[in-house]
């Protein structure tokens, strides 16, 4: 068997939802999962042997620790990548020639871009510095939103919204792009064929277009995706990884 | 040898020890180095401060900022993008993002851009498609893409230093130069010579000018004037930098062109701090250059200043202004790396030096 867990914040769930499709579609994975508290790094305690647990109140129904010793590979999913500061930048500024947002400061392109570049690195970095330069990592950054999801639901969301998103995710996907090229740091960034655009992932990927009339929440959710997301996202993460899954035959090496 | 009449008295037989030069320079101690500077202005940690000028100013505006004086800053970037990007981007390195003020010209041309209503056009440098303004050419390292955007750009700027000098109660002026390019066209002074940053050297658009000490003294009158002209109450205070010159253009040697920029610049501040109750002068230079507090404070390279200078002065300017509540002294973590000072101290003045055949 090949141990491997998926661990992070909220989109954890479409994981754990596809956990059948993921492991009829990989024979031999033992999953695991894990998801932080409070959706940041400082609501778990990573320690020397291992050990990821809950730090402070957490929901009981969730699991509260988990062994990373133990597992052969470790999937963080979820992770914003800057896009938090991001945010913060773009509420307080506008950017020198593009759309005009009201905002009373104005910075250049040249900040604008090397402050993604920065905040990209320094997000890479941090999880690496957490997980303590650990080869068994793997990083994917949170899903893209779809065009219906309300701009204030989520940093992305916000992002996703602004006039300029346009040009702003696709310097977005550059950095990490090239993070990922620059830092011994596994990155596996949406596939393409996941998303519309640049900036969207497809409306029918969309948590809330597979869930049951009754289950589903309001406002809808167009942040977290499907299982169906979740599967081929994972499909990337093992494509990058052939000394862990064998890809051809469908079956993790180990087990093989 | 002549024996002194025991009844006669001499004017400096009761003046302190500050007052000699083997008490004060020799062998100063605590008393002499608090007597290098007697204020005339009150001061206190909560007297909004502006800061401005040449290089050293970069130490002036940091030192007193993390010593927690109450130092403006009309365009802080630091907490939105981190302080080492804001710096190479000109935020935070003074009280705007106006890039360093060699001399009283330019510091007069910018506070009539800022306070009037019709500011000049932008001065526009162009390298390589990029385009920069000339009047802080170092304030976006790789130029905007249009002319337009420079004027945008100038325009945020002007109005985010009018904010500054609205609040500010005392401009710290810290004089570097008196050597300076002057853009034919315009009048106007640049802070450095074209094609050093951007632009292109021509001598039919620029002509070399070094300021005499009546204009220094004229341009620092009308800047005053022109603060109270819009009703804006901060007096001046001035320094002068202890940074040599990188390079003269004067046609003499680096050394002489030095010695006379900065005799122009402490006679011209000796005669405001004198005459004029707007205007009071702090001893940097001497602080950092002579042996009065101790040094002289100078880094390896013969140039840049010490940090332990730095730190000594913030502790003069400290123990003459507001007593015990003052921050003393730069905290533990203020230390610059003397190797690192030409490369953490933003200076036009450096290229200079890298444009040398």
């Amino acid at each position: 068997m090949t141990k491997l867990a998926i661990i992070g914040n909220s989109h954890v769930g479409a994981y754990v939802e596809a956990r059948t499709a993921i492991e009829a579609a990989f024979p031999g994975l033992d999953l695991s999962f894990f998801v932080f508290p409070r959706h940041d790094l400082k609501s778990a305690r990573h320690d020397e042997t291992g050990l990821l647990a809950a730090v402070g109140e957490h929901n009981t129904a969730l699991p509260t620790e988990i062994d990373l010793s133990a597992q052969d590979g470790i999937l963080v999913v979820g992770q914003p990548f800057g896009m938090i500061g991001l945010n913060a930048l773009l509420a307080a500024a506008d950017v020198l020639g593009w759309a005009d947002t009201g905002k009373s400061r104005n910075i250049s392109p040249a900040l604008f871009a090397a402050y993604l570049g920065n905040a990209v690195n320094l997000a890479a970095r941090r999880l690496m510095k957490y997980f303590r330069d650990d080869g068994r990592f793997a990083y994917a950054p949170q899903p893209l939103v779809t065009d219906l999801a309300e701009a204030g639901s989520s940093k992305m969301a916000s992002l996703a919204a602004h006039p300029e998103a346009a040009r702003i995710f696709p310097l977005w996907h550059d950095a990490l792009a090239r993070v990922a090229r620059e830092l011994p740091c596994r990155i596996v960034p949406q596939p393409d064929h996941l998303r519309d655009s640049a900036v969207f992932t497809p409306r029918r990927l969309a948590r809330t277009a597979a869930l049951p009339r009754e289950k589903t929440p309001g406002p809808a959710d167009h942040i977290h995706m499907t299982p169906e997301y979740a599967l081929e996202h994972f499909r990337a993460f093992a494509e990058t990884w052939p000394e862990l899954f064998d890809t051809t035959g469908r079956k993790s090496k180990k087990e093989s | 040898m002549p024996r002194r009449p025991t009844d006669r008295r001499s004017p400096y037989q009761d003046l302190p020890a500050a007052a000699f030069w083997r008490s004060a320079m020799r062998t100063p101690d605590e008393e002499t180095v608090a007597a290098l500077y007697a204020p005339k202005f009150t001061i206190t940690p909560q007297t909004p401060l502006m800061t401005a000028g040449s290089c050293f100013a970069q130490h002036m505006h940091r030192a007193l900022s993390r010593a927690g004086w109450h130092v403006l800053q009309g365009e802080g970037m630091a907490d939105l993008v981190g302080a080492n990007l804001a710096r190479e981007f000109g935020y935070d390195v003074y009280s705007a993002r106006y890039g360093n003020i060699y001399t009283a010209r330019q510091l007069r041309q910018l506070v009539e851009d800022a306070l009037s209503d019709s500011p000049r056009p932008a001065l526009v440098w162009e390298r390589d498609g990029r385009f920069f303004d000339a009047l802080r050419p170092g304030v976006e390292p790789d130029g905007l893409d249009t002319p337009d955007l420079v004027e945008t750009a100038r325009a945020d700027h002007l109005a985010a230093l009018r904010d500054v000098l609205q609040q500010a109660q005392l401009v710290v002026f810290t004089l570097g130069l008196t050597e300076c390019w002057i853009d034919t066209a315009t009048g106007l002074a640049l802070p450095t010579a074209p094609g050093t940053v951007a632009g292109r050297y021509d001598p039919e658009t620029v002509r070399f000018h070094n300021f005499t000490q009546a204009e220094v003294l004229a341009d620092l009158r009308a800047t005053r004037d022109l603060l109270r002209a819009h009703g804006l109450a901060a007096r001046i205070l001035l320094t002068v930098s202890p940074v040599p010159l990188t390079a003269t253009a004067s046609g003499g040697h680096v050394g002489s062109a030095t010695s006379y920029s900065k005799s122009v610049l402490r006679a011209a501040c000796g005669e405001l701090q004198a005459t004029d109750p707007d205007f009071d002068y702090f001893p940097a230079y001497e602080i950092i250059t002579t042996s009065a507090a101790g040094g002289p404070y100078f880094a390896r390279n013969g140039r840049d200043p010490h940090p332990d200078g730095v730190e000594t002065v913030l502790g003069v300017f400290a123990m003459a202004h507001a007593g015990a509540d003052a921050p003393m002294t730069a905290p533990a973590n203020y230390h610059v790396d003397s190797a690192k000072t030409a490369e953490e101290i933003a200076c036009e003045e450096i290229l200079l030096e890298a444009f040398r055949k």
